[in-house]
């Protein structure tokens, strides 16, 4: 097995910088129903800039909800993302994955591919968020870490129900236990909920975050 | 008059977008919707088979080719993370 990076060795705070203002080289609209714009960025980095909807709730305070959640778990699962302004708009940017291993999982099998305590992990980050909308167009299996890599953290897959995440159900049928490094970062989300009221308008999100960190925490596995 | 959505997937490597089909009704009314694209390709595939979520009315359950235009006014809310991306529904005189 290949031992995964870890951010440090990315430089995560100055990819950080890098998207939040780094100078902008080039950007390309995509085609699409919705407003998102891909940017290349001085020293290289590719990113998504996806514009906040002025007439419902913005994407940037999910997309940056999801990315807090995942630092504070210390998981390393979301790309990295950040607040940007471009002309004037305000939205979220978060980098393009471009490894070359990724697994779009459409298989039915994709899972044979991840370790189980990465699986574990995901499982956990999607059992907090309540994801309702996770399947094979918002995450991808890394097959030369044995990871996954997961995005899309918009706020239909906070605020709506479709399904059970498919990563979640997976686990499930694996009826795995959770590591101490796992069991480590979810100790942290309590806090971190707390520290959050009052900076995102959806407290009932946060309420259901931090109530579902502590069954987790007693329960040492992702419930039925 | 013809109804379409088009699908594309992004290469992360070359930043560029590739469509991979385009989905289509032949009028508003009619409730098949086909593919006009390769085929065979598995997302395409997926998709025609496994359909995709009422997003859109936000009603449980999924939503088919069978579903006509609702099937395909739905395409844009299920394809929106950025790697593969779906646009509005558009019309086409034949």
């Amino acid at each position: 097995m290949t031992l995964k990076p870890e951010f440090g060795e990315h430089n995560h705070a100055g990819v950080i910088e890098q998207l939040e203002k780094g100078q902008i080289k080039e950007e390309k609209e995509l085609a699409s129903g919705d407003q998102i714009t891909l940017l290349v960025i001085q020293g290289g980095l590719t990113a998504f800039f996806k514009e906040d909807d002025a007439s419902g709730p913005a994407h940037s305070d999910f997309e940056l909800l999801a990315f807090d959640l995942d630092q504070v778990l210390r998981f390393h699962l979301l790309p990295h993302t950040a607040r940007r302004q471009i002309d004037g708009r305000a939205g979220s940017t978060y980098e393009v994955f471009r490894q070359n291993d990724l697994l779009i999982p459409l298989d039915a099998k994709w899972d044979s591919f991840v370790d189980d305590q990465e699986l574990a992990k995901a499982a956990v980050f999607d059992f907090l968020i309540n994801a309702g909308d996770r399947n094979w167009r918002n995450f991808f299996v890394d097959t030369q870490y044995r990871t996954i890599k997961l995005f899309g953290h918009d706020e239909i897959m906070f605020l709506k129900n479709f399904s059970v995440s498919d990563i979640v159900r997976k686990a499930r049928e694996r009826n795995l236990s959770l590591s101490q490094d796992i069991l480590d970062g979810i100790q942290h989300v309590v806090p971190w909920t707390e520290r959050m009221a009052g900076k995102f308008m959806y407290q009932e999100i946060l309420t259901g975050i931090k109530s579902r960190a502590q069954t987790l925490l007693t329960e040492k596995r992702i419930p039925a | 008059m013809t109804y379409c959505t088009d699908l594309f997937q992004l290469d992360a490597k070359s930043s560029e977008q590739k469509k991979l089909a385009t989905f289509y009704l032949d009028q508003e009314d009619s409730i098949n919707v086909h593919v006009d694209g390769d085929e065979n390709n598995e997302v395409v595939q997926n998709i025609m088979r496994e359909g995709v979520f009422d997003y859109k009315y936000a009603r449980p359950g999924k939503v088919y080719p069978e579903d006509g235009m609702t099937f395909l006014e739905n395409l844009r809310y299920a394809f929106r993370a950025g790697y593969f991306l779906a646009s509005d529904v558009y019309s086409k005189t034949s």
